[in-house]
């Protein structure tokens, strides 16, 4: 080959490569738009289950598949204004019988999970249809992250940050309104869940008399705006009913004589009311006097009928469900771990419903779950009966979403 | 001053050390293609492919003494060809596993150059697709994360694998022309492989025939099968995807693996078409292509023995006369 015939394969070589890139830039710009609108479409029909939005943006899982190999998409939901509304996260964890694929939404802050869906499990058995079902996945709607099993719990992280339970407590759900509304039109209520005599679900909002908004909605939405510039008021109710959960009554909530409180963070506007209603629920619940018929548990009337759970969940409704662990199960899950020294030193083994476990590995639950510190563990959550290790699998995937998220998040999404 | 010269004349040179070249910057359309969809991967793929192929090229040569073709650029169309026609979620360790058998077994162990009976690419693609089942359901979205590195370790990310290379019918025609649906990484782009075709028709490299018959009888299959559900876009789908335009153009033109004939690469299009028509109805379609250039290969042999080049002052091998003809001619005898 001559030095002229090289220099003229090079000259077709760069015509035939422009020629190409110009017609692929040319097609690139011809059909994006409709690619876009229609991936859109598509995009709504498989992600709006779990986080219902106008628009969504695909984030990039590379850079964070070193720590976060499991994770397989991950999208922002946008609404019409291009607020972001959420996240929406897909999951696939190895399990020893197969895989588990989970999809969830996450909050725009990344620490409350919205809604949870295991989209395919290939557990032997029945342990699959259980895995799906919403009896499991539901425990996890709008729950606080990180979660983990109970039976994973070290025992002082079970017992040391509960506060014992008002004694006397009925199980159910219990509601009180204040009688008269505000001078904004708002009238105040709260509604309380016992399950095996502890607090485990609080709501705190107010109807609007004329028929508008919830307070809480309203306060999402910017038309009930608080002044100094302190947090909106559903995030104060919210941080309220957290601190309930958590103590368990209303008693042990200090407050000053102008109605505010300083024991919880962000916290500005009077709780007067909030106690109030709260002791006369807890009243409620001595007496059994449950929550009027025709209103749902855990639906604060205000709430849009009709909508799908992940709608419900963004409606900013603030209702918290931190924990679903009961004090039977929970004792049940812990027992003998600890208190037995022998069990530390002594190999033995028992029939359990995952098949033979060694009983000091019972002994010896991690002080981490899924990498994060126990202490940190926000959300509790009750197996599958028989079914603890696909039950396990489904939290790590759902603690791996949060764990990415974060570090998204932290890197300046 | 006109020098004469006797019959034959050579009019222009042409000779291995120019076709392969030519084939190469045929190939550049659809490596382009490649790279805009696929990126940083389908870079390293065809850099891979091509410099293990070269490499292996040398190293089996080395070994059995053999005289080294390594730099005809044989090697570097190969490893092209073979890297183009992957899904892009291949594990670099299966190309390099393709690269090995295309290079090793299909062509040196059977002589090298000129001596191979299949097509190398082609039947390391086969290969894996029968070694490593799951490479066919694991075509991707492209242009996503494209310039990503990390794709360079874990594949294509931020996609979703699916299981059919083919776009579905309600794709627009830009598509189909441009490539952009999930598909092998250089296969899809119908214009690349066009310019391509086209570059080496206007070179004399490819020759038509194979090629032509190949995708007139997949069309007139396409319109036979389908019956009034058949679509002028239909048949351009058809044709289109799955890479069957590639396979037209770049494997259909390989002097080694094609019959010398223009009869025989007649039949030989139209064999590998009829045999396309057939895997893909009735058997498993993630590369009926592939196979039923295969399975022609084979034939390649037998359609040279019996379809000849008539000789010049020698009588039509069809002619009725032929068989006395051949027997005069056998015993030295003078028509």
């Amino acid at each position: 080959m001559t030095r002229a015939v090289f220099r003229k394969m090079i000259a077709r070589a760069l015509t035939l490569l422009l020629v190409t890139l110009a017609f692929l830039f040319l097609m690139n710009m011809v059909t994006n738009q409709r690619l876009e609108s229609e991936k859109q479409a598509g995009l709504r029909s498989t992600l709006g289950d779990v986080l219902s939005a106008d628009r969504y943006s695909q984030i990039s899982v590379a850079p964070y598949l070193e720590k976060n190999p499991s994770i397989q998409t991950a999208y922002s939901a946008f609404d019409s204004q291009g607020k972001i509304l959420g996240y929406v996260i897909e999951v696939k964890d190895e399990t020893e019988t197969g895989e588990i694929i989970a999809k969830m939404s996450f909050s725009p802050d990344g620490g409350t999970l919205i809604y949870l869906r295991v989209l395919d499990s290939t557990e032997p058995g029945n342990e699959d249809k259980e895995i799906r079902s919403l009896d499991f996945t539901s425990q996890f709607e709008g729950i606080r992250m990180p979660a983990a099993l109970i039976a994973d719990l070290p025992e002082q992280n079970l017992t040391s940050n509960e506060y014992p339970p008002v004694t006397g407590l009925t199980d159910g759900t219990f509601r009180e309104q204040l009688d008269k509304e505000d001078e904004a039109g708002y009238k105040d209520f709260v509604e309380i869940v016992v399950k095996a005599g502890r607090i485990v679900q609080v709501t705190w909002d107010a109807t609007q008399m004329d028929g508008g908004n919830n307070r809480v909605k309203a306060s999402v939405d910017g038309e009930f705006v608080l002044a100094n510039n302190s947090v909106i008021w559903a995030e104060q109710a919210y941080a309220m009913q957290n601190r309930l959960i958590e103590v368990q009554d209303p008693a042990k909530i200090a407050i000053k004589s102008d109605g505010t409180t300083e024991v919880v963070p962000d916290v500005t506007v009077s709780v007067n009311a909030f106690l109030k209603l709260a002791n006369k629920c807890i009243e409620d619940s001595k007496n059994g006097i449950p929550a009027p018929s025709g209103t749902p548990s855990g639906t604060p009337s205000g709430t849009p009928s009709g909508s799908t759970p992940a709608e419900a969940s963004t409606d900013e409704t603030s209702t918290v469900q931190p924990t679903t662990a009961t004090t039977g199960t929970t004792a049940e899950s812990v027992a003998g771990t600890a208190a037995d020294p022998t069990k530390e030193t002594t190999d033995s083994y028992s029939g359990s419903e995952d098949g033979v476990v060694q009983n000091n590995q019972g002994g010896a639950l991690p002080d981490t779950i899924d990498g994060l510190p126990a202490s940190e563990i926000k959300t509790k959550i009750n197996e599958v009966p028989g079914a603890r290790q696909s039950s396990r699998i489904v939290v790590s995937t759902v603690n791996q979403a949060y764990i990415f998220l974060q570090e998204y998040l932290e890197g300046g999404a | 001053m006109i020098r004469k010269y006797p019959a034959p004349h050579i009019r222009k040179e042409m000779n291995i050390s120019l076709i392969y070249p030519h084939v190469l910057i045929a190939l550049l359309p659809c490596a382009a293609a490649a790279v805009y969809y696929y990126g940083v991967r389908a870079l390293m793929f065809l850099f891979i492919g091509m410099t293990a192929y070269v490499l292996f090229d040398y190293l089996f040569c080395q070994y059995v003494r053999r005289e080294k073709y390594v730099w005809d650029a044989s090697g570097l169309v190969s490893g092209a060809i073979l890297a183009l026609i992957l899904p892009p979620t291949v594990p670099i360790l299966y190309l390099i596993i393709g690269v090995f058998f295309a290079s090793v077994v299909i062509k040196q162990c059977f002589g090298g150059l000129g001596s191979n009976l299949f097509n190398p690419a082609i039947a390391a693609r086969a290969f894996l697709s029968i070694a490593f089942p799951a490479i066919d359901a694991a075509y991707t979205e492209p242009i996503v994360s494209r310039w990503s590195v990390t794709s360079l370790l874990y594949g294509p990310v931020d996609t979703v694998s699916s299981a059919t290379p083919w776009i579905s019918q309600k794709e627009h025609v830009f598509e189909l022309l441009s490539g952009r649906y999930p598909g092998a990484i250089g296969t899809t782009c119908a214009v690349a492989i066009i310019i391509g075709g086209i570059y080496l028709v206007r070179h004399g490299i490819l020759r038509v025939e194979a090629p032509l018959s190949y995708l007139i009888v997949l069309s007139l299959g396409y319109w036979l099968g389908r019956g009034a559900q058949a679509t002028v876009f239909g048949m351009f789908y058809w044709i289109f995807t799955g890479g069957i335009l590639f396979a037209a153009v770049y494997a259909m033109g390989d002097y080694s693996t094609t019959p010398t004939t223009n009869y025989g690469r007649l039949i030989f299009g139209a064999g590998a078409a009829i045999l396309t028509l057939l895997i893909r109805d009735f058997g498993n379609p993630s590369y009926a292509v592939g196979f039923a250039v295969l399975a022609m290969n084979i034939t390649v042999p037998v359609l040279d023995l019996y379809i000849r080049p008539r000789i010049y002052s020698m009588p039509n091998w069809f002619s009725s006369r032929k068989k006395e003809d051949v027997k005069i001619l056998e015993k030295g005898g003078e028509l």
